[in-house]
C-alpha cells in the first residue's frame, strides 16, 4: 500500500515537473513580440513593475536576473510582477549597479520560444513620484467626457482629481503644474461657470482671466518659478479638417498673443504693443524666470496658406520685480528654416535644456504624425533631434522631472489616434535613452480603452484637491475677476 | 380560484406572447441599435471597469445580455422574459401587501407596463430592468423577515450594498420597506421614515466617490432621459438605419416611399439609398427634400448622439474618410456608453480603406474581444493585406483644410482626386440643386458631368434647362446639351402654368410637384 502511494506520488510529481519545464523549445534570435515593447528601456528606481504581455500567447515563462538573483514568473499570456520583488531588484539593482536581464519563453501556436535576453537599465536618479494627465477621447473639436487624473507612478493607483460630468460636461483644459511642485498648478474650466482654477498651497481659486483686448480667455500657459506670475497665450482657434488619407485635424489660430497675469493682484501685463502683429503662442518661463520663450509666426492668411504656417522660437526678457516685458526679443531657434514649425518649449527646471516639438507647419501638432521631439542645449547652443526616442507618429506634450533627469510625453507610436504617456531618460551628457510607456497592472488596458491620455504632467507629490473641490468651485464660487489697469 | 389563476396565466401567456411578437416583427429595431450602441468586451479589464460606478452588478448582466438584441428575436425574447419576471416580482410584492391574487396580478400589470414603454425608448437599457428586478427580490426577503429587529437593522446596510450592485433600485427598495415596515412592521414610524431618508441619501453622499452629478446618481444605470411611449416615427427611421447598413438599398426606397416621412433623418437615408441606387439625378424630388440638409447630417455641437452616429454613412460611401472618421469617432463618444460596437466597426473599416494598419489594429482588437463581431474582425483581418479594396480609390489625393460643413470643399475635392466618383459627382449637384443655387450647379455640371452619350438625368436637366434659359441659350446649345425635347416642352409648360397661376402652389402641385421647377419656387428652408 505504502508502494502504491510513493509511485502515485512519484507520477505525480513527475507530470508536475514535466508541465512546467516545457520541453522542445527553439531559440529565437530576435526580442520577443511584447507589448508593451519594454525591450531596453532605462527606468527610474521609482517606477511600478513593467508588466506586459505577448497577444496570442498560451503560455508565458519570464526570469528577471540581476546578478545571482533570479525571480521566475509565469502567465498564460500576461506577466504580472509582483511589487514587493520588484522594487527590491531595482533597488538592488541600483545599488550595484547593475542591469536587469529578462528573457522570456512564450508558447505560440503550441510551440515554445526562446527570445534573445534584453535588459532593463535601472536609474537611481529619481522621477516625481506623480502624473496627472487628461483622459480624453481622441474626438477632435468636441467631447463628451473629460477626466483630469492622477497616477502614482511607483503604484498603479489612479485617482480622479476632476470629471466634466460634474460640471455639467463643460470642457477641461489641460492641467499644469509650477516647479513640479502639487501645491501649485492650474487648470481652465470652460462653460458658463468657468474660469481657470488656480491651486497654490490647497486654496483653490477661480479667475476668470479674460479683459478688455485679450483676444479669448487664458489657453497655453506656464507658472514663473516664484509661482507669482503665469504667462499665458490668448488664441481665437478654428479647427479644421483636412482631406487627405492620413492627415486629420487641423486647428490653428486665427489670432494669437500673450500676456502675463500677477496672480497676487489679478493684474494682466499684456504683450507690449511695440511688436509687429504676429502669431504668438506656446509660452514658458525660463528657469529663473528673467524670460519667457514662446513660438512665434508672421501672420498670414489661415487656412488658406496654413501649409507655410511655421512658427520660430523666441525668447524676450522679463522682469519680476517690475512685472514687465522687455522690448526685444531674441530668435532661439530659427525652425522656419529647415522648413519646420516649433511648439511647446518647455525649459528644464536646470535651466540647461529647452525640450520642444517641431512638425511640418501650425501649431496642433498633436494630429501632425510627423511631430517629433528636439531638444536644445542652453548652454552650447546645440540643437537635436533626439532620434531614439521619437516615433514615426506624433510625439508631443512633454513635461520635465524636478530633477531634469526625465521627461514625460504623449506619444501615439501605437496606433497613431491614442496618446500614451511615455517617460525618457536624459543623462548627464545629455543623451536621451529609449522611453517606455507608463506601466499599467493589467497591460492589455491600453488595448482596451477608447481614452487618450493627454497632456501628461509629473508632479513631486500629490495633488491636495480632488474631483468634488472642482465641482463645488465650479458650481458655487464666483470667478474673480482680472485687469489690466 | 382555479378558474383565476388558469384566467390569469393564459392572459399574462398571451401579454407575452404579444410583447414578444411586437418586439420581433414591429419594433425590433430599437434594441438593434441599443446593442449598436453597445461593446461589450469579454476582457477582465472590461468587467473590472463597471465596479467603478453603482449598478455595477445589473449594468454588467444588462450589456452582457443586450450583446443578444444583435438577433432580433434575441432582443424580443430578453426583454419579454425580463418583463415577464418584473410582472411575476410586483405581484408577488403586492400579494405580500395582502393584495387579493387577482388585483395583485392586474395591479403588476401597471409597472410591467410602464417598463415595457420604458423599453421602446431609445436607450433605455435593459440594466434598468434588471435594478428593478433586484429591488424587488430584496424586498421580498425582507418581507418574510420574522424579525422587526432584523428588518430595522439589516435595512441601512443592504441598501447601500443594493446601490452599489443595482443604483437606483435603492429608491423602490426604501419605498418598499418604509411601505411595508409602517404598514407590518414597526410601530414607531417616524423611526422607519429617519432611516428611509438616510437610505434615500446614500446616493448623493456617494456620488462624488463615483463621478456622478446628483440626477444620474439617482437614475443609474439609466444615463439617459426616459421616453414613455411607442415612437413609430423613430421606428421608421431607425428601420431606413438598419436597412441601408445592410446595403438592401431598394427597400429603403420602398420603405421611404410607403412611409412619405417629411424627416431629415428619412431624407438623409433615402437620398443615400437614391444615390446607390444611381438615382439620385432622377427620383430626388420623388421624396421630400428638406434643402441641402438633407443630404449631411451635421456634427456639431447641436446635434443629437444618434445624427452624429448616423451621419459616417454618408462620407463613408463618399471615400470622405477623414469625415467619416470624424463622425464615427464622435459618435462613439457621444453614445450612451461611449462604446458602439457599430462605430467601431465603422472605424476598423475606415482604417483598413485608408491601409493604416496600427489604427485598423486597434479596433479589430476591440471586436475580437466581442461574442458577435469576433468572426467579422477575423475576415477583416485578412483585407489589412489586400491592395484592391474598392473604396479605397475614392479617398482623396490631394490636401486641404476645410470647416466640418464645407461639404461642397468636401465633394469638389473628393471629384478632383478621382473624376470617377459618381456618388461625389450625385452629391455635389443635388447639392447645388437643393440649394437652388444655379450658377454652382452649372458650374459643377461643365466641370464634371460627363454624359458620354447617355440619357441625362430628369432633375439634372430640370436645373439645366434653368440655367441655359436664364442666360437665353439657343437651340443649338440645347441640343448641345442634350437636353430631351420633353424637358424643354415641360419646362415651357410649367412657365406658362406658373405665371397663370399668379404664384400659387396648388394648382401646380399635381403635376409638377416632382419637378426641380416646383421645388425652386415653392420650397422654403426653414
Amino acid at each position: 500500500m505504502k508502494n502504491h502511494f510513493n509511485i502515485h506520488l512519484f507520477l505525480l510529481i513527475t507530470v508536475i515537473v514535466a508541465c512546467s519545464k516545457p520541453s522542445g523549445i527553439i531559440k529565437k534570435d530576435a526580442l520577443p513580440p511584447i507589448y508593451p515593447d519594454y525591450a531596453d528601456v532605462t527606468v527610474p528606481v521609482n517606477i511600478a513593475p513593467l508588466n506586459f504581455m505577448i497577444t496570442g500567447a498560451k503560455g508565458l515563462i519570464v526570469h528577471i536576473s540581476l546578478n545571482d538573483k533570479n525571480i521566475s514568473l509565469k502567465g498564460r499570456n500576461k506577466i504580472r510582477i509582483p511589487a514587493g520583488k520588484w522594487h527590491q531588484l531595482l533597488n538592488e539593482a541600483t545599488s550595484t549597479g547593475q542591469e536587469l536581464s529578462v528573457t522570456v519563453l512564450a508558447k505560440i501556436e503550441g510551440q515554445w520560444y526562446q527570445y534573445s535576453s534584453f535588459l532593463w537599465h535601472v536609474r537611481a536618479d529619481t522621477i516625481d513620484p506623480y502624473l496627472s494627465y487628461r483622459l480624453i477621447e481622441p474626438g477632435y473639436e468636441v467631447w463628451k467626457t473629460i477626466q483630469i487624473a492622477e497616477r502614482e507612478l511607483g503604484t498603479f493607483r489612479e485617482r480622479i482629481v476632476a470629471d466634466n460630468r460634474l460640471i455639467g460636461n463643460s470642457c477641461m483644459n489641460c492641467h499644469i503644474y509650477g516647479n513640479q511642485d502639487p501645491s501649485l498648478s492650474f487648470l481652465h474650466l470652460r462653460g458658463p461657470k468657468g474660469g481657470t482654477v488656480l491651486n497654490r498651497d490647497g486654496t483653490l481659486r477661480k479667475i476668470n482671466i479674460f479683459d478688455e483686448g485679450m483676444i479669448s480667455p487664458a489657453v497655453y500657459g506656464n507658472f514663473h518659478p516664484s509661482g507669482r506670475y503665469a504667462v499665458y497665450s490668448t488664441n481665437l482657434v478654428l479647427p479644421g479638417f483636412h482631406t487627405q488619407k492620413g492627415e486629420r485635424l487641423e486647428v490653428y489660430d486665427q489670432e494669437s498673443d500673450l500676456v502675463i497675469v500677477d496672480l497676487d493682484y489679478n493684474k494682466v501685463i499684456p504683450f507690449p504693443e511695440s511688436f509687429p502683429v504676429e502669431f504668438r503662442t506656446f509660452p514658458v518661463f525660463s528657469a529663473t524666470g528673467d524670460a519667457v520663450y514662446y513660438c512665434n509666426a508672421p501672420r498670414i492668411t489661415v487656412p488658406d496658406s496654413i501649409f507655410h504656417l511655421r512658427y520660430d522660437l523666441l525668447k524676450i526678457s522679463f522682469n519680476a520685480d517690475t512685472g514687465t516685458w522687455g522690448n526685444k526679443a531674441d530668435t532661439v531657434f530659427r525652425a522656419s528654416s529647415l522648413g519646420l514649425s516649433v511648439c511647446h518649449p518647455k525649459t528644464s527646471p536646470d535651466g540647461r535644456y529647452l525640450l520642444f516639438t517641431m512638425a511640418d507647419y501650425g501649431t496642433f501638432p498633436i494630429w501632425h504624425q510627423e511631430t517629433d521631439l528636439w531638444l536644445l542645449d542652453l548652454e552650447s547652443g546645440k540643437t537635436s533631434l533626439l532620434e531614439e526616442i521619437n516615433s514615426p507618429y506624433s510625439d508631443t506634450y512633454h513635461s520635465w522631472s524636478s530633477n531634469s533627469r526625465w521627461f514625460v510625453f504623449a506619444s501615439k507610436r501605437d496606433d497613431g489616434l491614442y496618446g500614451k504617456p511615455y517617460f525618457c531618460y536624459v543623462d548627464r551628457e545629455g543623451n536621451a535613452h529609449k522611453p517606455f510607456v507608463l506601466p499599467q497592472k493589467d497591460p492589455e488596458t491600453y488595448h482596451n480603452t477608447l481614452k487618450s491620455y493627454n497632456i501628461p504632467e509629473l508632479s513631486r507629490g500629490k495633488l491636495p484637491f480632488g474631483a468634488a473641490d472642482i465641482e463645488r468651485i465650479y458650481n458655487k464660487v464666483p470667478a474673480e475677476k482680472v485687469s489690466n489697469k | 380560484m382555479r378558474k383565476e389563476k388558469v384566467i390569469t396565466t393564459w392572459a399574462v401567456g398571451i401579454l407575452s406572447v404579444g410583447c414578444f411578437l411586437f418586439f420581433l416583427l414591429l419594433y425590433p429595431y430599437h434594441n438593434l441599435l441599443k446593442e449598436q450602441m453597445t461593446l461589450f468586451l469579454h476582457s477582465k479589464d472590461y468587467f473590472l471597469s463597471y465596479l467603478a460606478k453603482p449598478a455595477w452588478l445589473t449594468h454588467y448582466i444588462g450589456d452582457l445580455l443586450t450583446q443578444f438584441y444583435i438577433h432580433p428575436a434575441g432582443g424580443a425574447l430578453i426583454v419579454t422574459a425580463s418583463l415577464l419576471a418584473l410582472w411575476l416580482s410586483f405581484r408577488a410584492l403586492f400579494r405580500a401587501f395582502d393584495m387579493r391574487s387577482g388585483i395583485a396580478s392586474l395591479a403588476a400589470l401597471i409597472p410591467a407596463g410602464i417598463e415595457f414603454l420604458f423599453h421602446c425608448g431609445l436607450h433605455y437599457p435593459l440594466s434598468s430592468t434588471f435594478s428593478t428586478l433586484l429591488a424587488l427580490g430584496v424586498l421580498t426577503v425582507f418581507f418574510r423577515l420574522r424579525s422587526n429587529t432584523l428588518y430595522r437593522w439589516f435595512f441601512l446596510p443592504v441598501a447601500i450594498l443594493l446601490y452599489y450592485l443595482a443604483g437606483h433600485a435603492i429608491i423602490l427598495f426604501t419605498a418598499g420597506w418604509l411601505l411595508f415596515g409602517i404598514t407590518h412592521k414597526i410601530k414607531r414610524w417616524y423611526y422607519t421614515i429617519l432611516l428611509a431618508v438616510c437610505s434615500l441619501s446614500v446616493p448623493l453622499l456617494l456620488r462624488t466617490i463615483f463621478l456622478l452629478p446628483p440626477g444620474q446618481a439617482y437614475a443609474y444605470p439609466v444615463k439617459e432621459p426616459l421616453t414613455l411611449n411607442v415612437d413609430m416615427t423613430w421606428k421608421k427611421i431607425l428601420e431606413l438605419d438598419y436597412e441601408s447598413q445592410r446595403e438592401n438599398w431598394t427597400k429603403v426606397l420602398l420603405l421611404a416611399q410607403k412611409y412619405e416621412m417629411r424627416n431629415r433623418i428619412a431624407s438623409y437615408y433615402t437620398n443615400l439609398a437614391l444615390s446607390q441606387t444611381d438615382l439620385l439625378g432622377e427620383w430626388l424630388f420623388h421624396f421630400y427634400q428638406p434643402g441641402p440638409a438633407g443630404l449631411f447630417l451635421p456634427v456639431s455641437q447641436q446635434s443629437t448622439p444618434l445624427t452624429i452616429a448616423f451621419s459616417n454613412e454618408v462620407f463613408f460611401r463618399l471615400g470622405d474618410l477623414n469625415m467619416a472618421q470624424h463622425s464615427a469617432m464622435l459618435g462613439t463618444i457621444f453614445s450612451p456608453n461611449h462604446r458602439s460596437s457599430r462605430l467601431v466597426k465603422r472605424l476598423a473599416e475606415i482604417h483598413i480603406a485608408i491601409g493604416d494598419v496600427p489604427a485598423a489594429g486597434k479596433y479589430l482588437g476591440l471586436l475580437d474581444k466581442t461574442l458577435f463581431y469576433r468572426k467579422w474582425a477575423a475576415a477583416a483581418r485578412e483585407l489589412l493585406t489586400q491592395e484592391n479594396i474598392p473604396l479605397r480609390e475614392k479617398i482623396p489625393t490631394l490636401d486641404t483644410v476645410r470647416l466640418a460643413d464645407d461639404y461642397i470643399t468636401s465633394l469638389e475635392v473628393l471629384l478632383e482626386s478621382n473624376p470617377a466618383n459618381k456618388t461625389a459627382l450625385d452629391y455635389l449637384l443635388c447639392f447645388h440643386i437643393l440649394n437652388k443655387d444655379i450658377p454652382s450647379f452649372r458650374d459643377s455640371y461643365d466641370k464634371w458631368y460627363n454624359p458620354s452619350g447617355e440619357r441625362i438625368p430628369g432633375v439634372y436637366a430640370q436645373a439645366l434647362i434653368v440655367s441655359l434659359f436664364q442666360e437665353g441659350a439657343d437651340n443649338e446649345t440645347l441640343i448641345r446639351y442634350g437636353i430631351p425635347v420633353h424637358v424643354v416642352n415641360d419646362f415651357m409648360d410649367y412657365t406658362k402654368a406658373y405665371e397663370e397661376a399668379g404664384g400659387f402652389s396648388a394648382a401646380l402641385r399635381e403635376r409638377y410637384d416632382k419637378t426641380f421647377w416646383f421645388y425652386f419656387h415653392f420650397a422654403t428652408f426653414r
